[in-house]
């Protein structure tokens, strides 16, 4: 079933600063590799979401108690013989697993709603596929997005 | 991001807002609408037709504004979101807490 010349896995790995200056980069690094693979923009648009969320989370907390200069976060990414795009993001700050978070409250109203906690959801929300572990001091994060055909 | 004043009379402004709403971005928005609720604006119409993306940044920096002017008895309200910016504000459960229009003409009748 599955095409000769899919059957390699492709894997790439992009590491930068955990600073909100390098989220255009990690986001084109994924997105053109999502395209290329096939991915609709709509589902595009849904991937640089989910990117965007983990990445920006990152930048803000996971190195701000321990370090005034900001670590490095590392994102491999490979694509899958069936055309999934596969994302690991690794990150050296305080442990942080954020499976764990409770969902924010989507009923409250205008003036109750709190401000903020929505990232993590639209993550869990979006990817198809997500789990973390702790590994050699690091976050790692691993995320599937499966390309829907309709 | 580009935020762009289309009219505006006393308490009411609209402007059409384009491109990128993300993490980088957002803090711009929200640094022109408190410019803007200075001035004694409170009720805001947006257009969103040509607001290709948006994060939760960007949902936060709508939300700071719209309790803001919701405080003053005023209102903010947004037109003709495209799809993918839709389905961010029904999976956010936003589109139940700020008003949507499908066109600016709608919004501002």
């Amino acid at each position: 079933m599955m095409p000769k010349s899919r059957k390699q896995d492709t894997v790439n790995h992009l590491r930068l600063k955990a600073e909100l200056e390098n989220l255009p980069g990690f986001l084109t690094f994924v997105s053109t590799r999502a395209q290329q693979l096939g991915f609709a923009e709509k589902q595009l648009l849904e991937i640089e979401l989910v990117l965007e969320e983990i990445l920006v989370n990152i930048i803000k907390y996971a190195y701000s108690a321990e370090r005034t200069q900001a670590g490095w976060i590392d994102l491999n990414l490979e694509c899958k013989p069936d055309d999934r795009l596969h994302l690991e993001i690794r990150d050296r700050g305080a442990p942080f697993n954020p499976l764990e978070q409770a969902d924010p409250d989507l009923e409250a109203g205008l003036m109750e709603r709190p401000i903020g906690g929505l990232g993590i959801y639209f993550i869990k929300k979006l990817a198809d596929n997500l789990s973390w572990h702790r590994e050699n001091n690091e976050n790692c994060l691993n995320i599937t997005f499966a390309q829907c055909h309709v | 991001m580009e935020l762009k004043e289309l009219k505006c009379n006393a308490e009411s402004l609209t402007a059409a807002l384009s491109g990128r709403m993300d993490a980088l971005t957002a803090p711009e928005f929200t640094d022109q609408l408190e410019k803007w609720i200075a001035e004694g604006r409170i009720n805001f119409t947006i257009d969103c037709c040509q607001l290709d993306y948006i994060s939760s940044a960007g949902l936060r920096a709508l939300l700071i504004i719209a309790k803001k002017v919701g405080g003053l008895n005023g209102k903010l309200q947004l037109a003709a979101l495209q799809e993918s910016v839709q389905t961010v504000f029904e999976i956010s459960g936003f589109n139940k807490i700020i008003p949507l229009f499908a066109t600016l003409d709608d919004a501002e009748k």
